[in-house]
């Protein structure tokens, strides 16, 4: 089955949106469209990087194995953002797997296709290097809360930052709209599944959240943030949003 | 919900976000009214009318702070 070929499926790329309609056919017809099945793997942890992808649509879990065996999620990638790129530019194998977690549509570059890219439309490699920026921050800021906070910190900036880049308004709140479980929690934030089911829980019965086995729904924002941030303020009479 | 045209003052249903992206000059007034709105990661997701209610502030008198501050 062919998948539309039109440029314009790229527009929302963090690395392409600049871009006019005939460089955006150039870009496509340098790539390859991929279609990955929930549960399949774009690239797996180790392997050669020698590809660079975008997401078009779906939603993609990095996760690391660690050598002790223990599982990471370093992120979750959203349609329009890029993976992959950065192990591939710099000829290393790829850190962690990516992993479909509904069914997905990608865009996949070799690597001298995505350089030429690159020196074709320089404006790639700025985005390129903003998106790889703005990366690296927000790990830098995970590894210090992981040697200063507190658990419970650390899972409610976890979770305000999944609201920042995936959430949704609904009638309920904010929903972080795709699958999420207790397990990737854990992972993202440097704890335990019992741990976060505890904290889960208890935010529950304070009315900041609402969650079920696979989705979190945060119903006062404001308190997370408070939790995430230490803000001084009461949490009990914090209304829920609506 | 949120307007996705281009606002032309500063209104209760906005998000946050919007606000500070149209008028950043308004930074300093969530700032002196001790609001961690700039930079929060909920922003883009609550209105201002939101932001102001969970903060204890009245409404209406802070979208016209907002309005005065050069919003208008």
């Amino acid at each position: 089955m062919t998948l539309a070929a039109d440029p314009s499926v790229l527009r929302g790329s963090d690395l392409f949106s600049t871009l006019s309609e005939a460089e955006l056919r150039a870009v496509l017809d340098a790539g390859v469209i991929r279609r990955l099945a929930k549960g399949q793997r774009a690239f797996a942890q180790g392997d050669l990087g020698v590809t660079c992808h975008s997401l078009l649509h779906g939603r993609i879990k990095v996760v690391k194995t660690r050598p002790d065996g223990g599982q990471s999620v370093l992120r979750f990638i959203g349609p329009g953002e890029m993976y992959g790129t950065v192990a591939a530019m710099m000829n290393q194998p790829f850190p962690a797997d990516a992993l479909a977690i509904v069914d997905s549509v990608e865009v996949v570059w070799t690597v001298s296709a995505f350089r030429e890219l690159m020196v074709r439309f320089p404006e790639i490699g700025v985005r390129c290097m903003s998106c790889a920026g703005f990366r690296l921050m927000e790990l830098q800021t995970r590894l210090g809360e992981m040697s200063a906070d507190r658990v419970e910190r650390r899972i409610a900036r976890t979770l305000s930052r999944l609201a920042r880049q995936a959430g949704r308004r609904t009638p309920e709140g904010i929903l972080i709209d795709f699958p999420i479980t207790r397990q990737d929690l854990a992972e993202m934030s440097g704890s335990t599944l019992h741990t976060v089911s505890r904290t889960l829980a208890a935010w529950d019965h304070e009315g900041i959240t609402e969650s079920t086995r696979r989705h979190i729904t945060i119903r006062k924002p404001h308190a997370l943030v408070a939790l995430a941030e230490d803000l001084a303020c009461d949490r009990t009479d914090i209304p829920a949003v609506v | 919900m949120p307007t996705t045209r281009t606002p032309i003052r500063p209104d209760a249903h906005l998000t946050v976000a919007t606000c500070l992206a149209v008028w950043p000059s308004l930074t300093s007034i969530f700032v002196q009214h001790n609001m961690a709105c700039p930079g929060c990661d909920m922003a883009e997701l609550m209105t201002v009318a939101e932001a102001a209610e969970v903060y204890g502030k009245d409404v209406e008198a802070f979208v016209g702070e907002l309005r005065q501050a050069g919003g208008d």
